[in-house]
């Protein structure tokens, strides 16, 4: 197994760990504070977008480990990318678990270079993976059409838009305090990556590099109404049209009624 | 090395890595894969090379313009141009990345320049991959054109961007600050005022400067017609100390500070007036004289029995009656002494933040029943207590709610000198429980009720002498209420009927209460909370 392999096969399964943990953190903190603030819908998609995206990971990375996919270079390119930025977010958010300020304020332009940067490369890519996009096999235009790429292509699509979601809250921010957040920029930069990685497999599979399987089949495929109510609460929450008060997590209002019995059942205690 | 620095420095790291790869991936370029990283790698340092220059972001030029000649020679060998081309490419490169961003016209026009000599060599060249290198050239040269053009529109954009903030800046010191600001003409007309001058002066600050605020300096009313008075020609400066009398009769203290805005001539054009109001200050001033006064008469008066009765001790010829006497009067007046002194000590702690209190689920009941019993024999005043059947445990400190307990039925004893019983009476709420002490003493006055909290504090001079006391004792039970998220008022009080005070204490079990937030908000740092703010919600919604 040469270099690159077992590079992109670690990387993997760091991000599959990496996004499977931000699910159990979100289960947790839904555990923890159910009894004072209910449910958020913003946490169910959250964690049901976690709990595809680390299990993609996890098992691509083990189709490469049994070798039955041979990595190339633009998938270790794009994980590579999308590590430290998932890192960020998850170091900052075990922060602010410990008491922590679980983000950081950044003064300077710089990272609209590092944003341009991204964002070249992001261009740059595309068009040399074009340029240099030579099919395996005869009949890929049909592989390119085939129903089982159609949940990568959704994904793509829905993940660049929370992306943009994100992207858009930091830049706004920025106008605001002239600051950065460390940690918007951190878990804006997760979306994009994805994405990617999502895109540059979709390639690899048309290319007849990647063989796709049944397993990432059912994992994309569930992936996509998560984004989707992801997306649809977040707008939602943007347009003030769900809202909530007291200790409620900002996106639910409580259910009437819960905390008066809940509150009367504690009290029926000795 | 800043911040900025240390990422700079990790950036121009990245920058040279990503510059050296491309040549390292050449050997392999066979690989299509291979190829399209190298391409990814030898493009983004021209273009962020670019970018960076038209930032004006010169530290690392040298270093990023020998990084652009090796991509971009690299560039010209992954696209297998003529080798005759590499030269007109390490040119353009070097042009990019070693002229200075104030040249950048020049370095415009060089690019045009080569890329003019580049189509004319092409012209010789009869290859695709040449055609191909011109027109990316070329397009380069538009490029930074287009660039430039957009670099003044965006900086005139930024000069709008930063009057607009220094314009919001001032706006939010001035309607933030607590001092009113009054800004006049050299005639002492009001020109504008903020929003902490109409809280201070109690009306919109229009007109003139002299009907608007009704000042006086001692017994002068101040006359801004010709001038303002409280500036001096010479400095054009000022301070004083100022007043105004309210409609009701009370005098409002000001400290007054002014300075000239003068025209280039020198002529006053406009004084702006600050004012803080001092009036609370001068009244801690005044109630803390009066507190060394009663203070020293509070300290001196047992001394003084002390002393005589150590005096009568010191005499031979004393009876064993005449010396239990004295004894005992020695031993009551050494402890009230002891009071006053840890009244004062505690007081210190509390304005020093010194003094802690362990706040827990607290029984009040046995606590209540013993107290009340030691209190009916220190006052030797009848205390009724009144307990419901069904009492919660409430959020406090053992320690300080006995404090607080002694301090409102001593200040209730002391106050009906009548001798009438003292009530106390403990009911639930929703939320709280409540402690209320009654009297049917003297009462206060709406501006005793007001002030009675305040440190210092006491009731008519008069009453001073009358009844005794520091001053402290309410001030003291308010400090210990707070430290525990509780609360005291007066609930009721009527000259010469009587006043109740009420302790409103938080129930332990109030926490799982709908409408009540958890005191420790257990969701501090929740993954979901960042995310919402992330998403922007919460700020859409603010």
């Amino acid at each position: 197994m040469d270099l690159m392999t077992q590079l992109t096969i670690a990387i993997n399964l760091a991000l599959g760990l990496v996004y499977v943990s931000y699910a159990f953190l979100t289960i947790d903190d839904l555990r923890h504070n159910r009894t004072s603030r209910g449910g958020s819908h913003l946490a169910y998609g959250f964690t049901a977008i976690m709990l595809t995206c680390g299990p993609h990971h996890i098992d691509h990375a083990l189709h490469l480990a049994t070798g039955n996919d041979v990595p190339g270079a633009l998938d270790l390119v794009v994980v590579a990318t999308g590590l430290p930025t998932g890192l960020v977010w998850f170091l900052l958010r075990l922060e602010a678990r410990r008491g922590g300020p679980g983000d950081r304020r950044i003064e300077s332009r710089t990272v609209i270079e590092v944003l341009r940067t991204v964002a070249a490369i992001g261009v740059v890519g595309v068009v040399a993976a074009v340029m240099t996009f030579e099919p395996a096999e005869a009949g890929w235009q049909e592989q390119l059409f085939s129903w089982r790429l159609l949940p990568n292509a959704l994904i793509v699509v829905l993940y660049l838009t929370v992306g943009a979601i994100l992207l858009r809250t930091q830049i706004r921010r920025y106008g605001v305090d002239g600051t950065w957040s460390l940690s918007g920029l951190g878990i804006t930069g997760v979306f994009p990556t994805c994405a990617a990685m999502h895109a540059v497999w979709m390639g690899y599979v048309v290319s007849g590099r990647y063989e796709p399987e049944i397993h990432l089949l059912v994992i994309d495929t569930i992936a996509v109404p998560a984004a989707l109510y992801f997306i649809v609460v977040s707008w939602l929450l943007g347009e003030g049209r769900i809202s909530g008060g007291g200790g409620a997590w900002s996106d639910v209002s409580r259910p009437a009624g819960h905390d008066e019995a809940e509150a009367e059942e504690l009290l029926r205690l000795p | 090395m800043t911040a900025v620095d240390r990422l700079e420095g990790r950036t121009w790291f990245a920058r040279t890595a990503a510059a050296v790869l491309p040549v390292l991936a050449l050997g392999a370029l066979d690989d299509p894969e291979l190829r399209a990283v190298a391409a990814i790698a030898v493009l983004w340092v021209p273009v962020i090379t670019l970018t960076q220059l038209l930032q004006r972001r010169l530290r690392t030029v040298p270093a990023r313009a020998v990084a652009t000649v090796v991509d971009l020679g690299a560039l010209a060998a992954i696209a297998r141009a003529e080798p005759g081309l590499l030269p007109f490419t390490i040119v353009l490169a070097a042009s990019i990345g070693m002229v200075h961003a104030r040249d950048l016209g020049i370095a415009h026009r060089l690019l045009v320049g080569v890329s003019i000599v580049t189509s004319q060599f092409a012209a010789g060249v009869d290859s695709a991959e040449t055609v191909a290198l011109v027109t990316v050239v070329d397009a380069i040269a538009l490029a930074v054109g287009a660039l430039l053009w957009g670099e003044q529109d965006r900086e005139r954009r930024r000069t709008d961007a930063a009057l607009d903030r220094a314009g919001q800046l001032t706006e939010a010191v001035l309607t933030g600050i607590g001092e009113a600001i009054v800004v006049t003409d050299a005639s002492g007309r009001i020109q504008s005022s903020n929003e902490a001058a109409e809280i201070t002066f109690g009306a919109p600050t229009t007109g003139t400067c002299q009907a608007a605020l009704g000042l006086h300096r001692g017994p002068e009313t101040l006359d801004c017609a010709s001038g303002c008075p409280l500036l001096d020609p010479e400095t054009g400066v000022g301070q004083a100390e100022v007043s105004r009398d309210h409609p009701g009769g009370a005098r409002q203290a000001l400290l007054a500070n002014v300075r000239a805005v003068r025209s280039p001539t020198g002529r006053v054009r406009e004084v702006v007036h600050s004012y803080r109001d001092v009036t609370a200050l001068k009244e801690a001033e005044q109630a803390k004289t009066l507190f060394l006064a009663t203070a020293s008469h509070e300290l001196k008066t047992p001394i003084a029995v002390i002393t005589g009765f150590a005096a009568l001790l010191d005499q031979e010829n004393v009876t064993e009656e005449q010396r239990a006497t004295a004894v005992r009067t020695i031993r009551s007046r050494g402890r009230e002494l002891t009071e006053v002194v840890d009244r004062l000590l505690l007081v210190s702690r509390i304005d020093g933040g010194d003094h802690r209190l362990r706040t827990q689920p607290t029984e009040l009941r046995p606590l209540l029943t013993d107290r009340v019993d030691d209190l009916c024999t220190s006052t030797e005043r009848p205390i009724r207590l009144t307990l419901p059947a069904d009492l919660p445990a409430v959020d406090a400190d053992g320690k300080a709610f006995v404090t607080v307990l002694d301090h409102l039925v001593e200040n209730a004893v002391k106050y009906s000198p009548g001798g009438e019983p003292v009530d106390i009476t403990v009911s639930v709420h929703d939320h709280e429980v409540h402690l209320e002490v009654s009297d049917e003493g003297i009462g206060m006055s709406a501006r005793d009720v007001e002030h009675c909290f305040d440190v210092f504090w006491q009731a008519e001079g008069h009453d001073t002498r009358r009844f005794g006391g520091s001053g402290l004792g309410l001030y003291i039970v308010r400090a210990l209420c707070r430290a525990m998220d509780a609360e005291v008022e007066v609930a009721a009080s009527v000259p010469g009927h009587g006043t109740t005070m009420r302790v409103r204490l938080a129930r332990t079990d109030a926490r799982k209460l709908p409408g009540v937030a958890a005191t420790r908000p257990a969701s501090e740092g929740a993954m979901i909370d960042e995310f919402i703010r992330q998403v922007g919600a919460s700020e859409d919604r603010q």
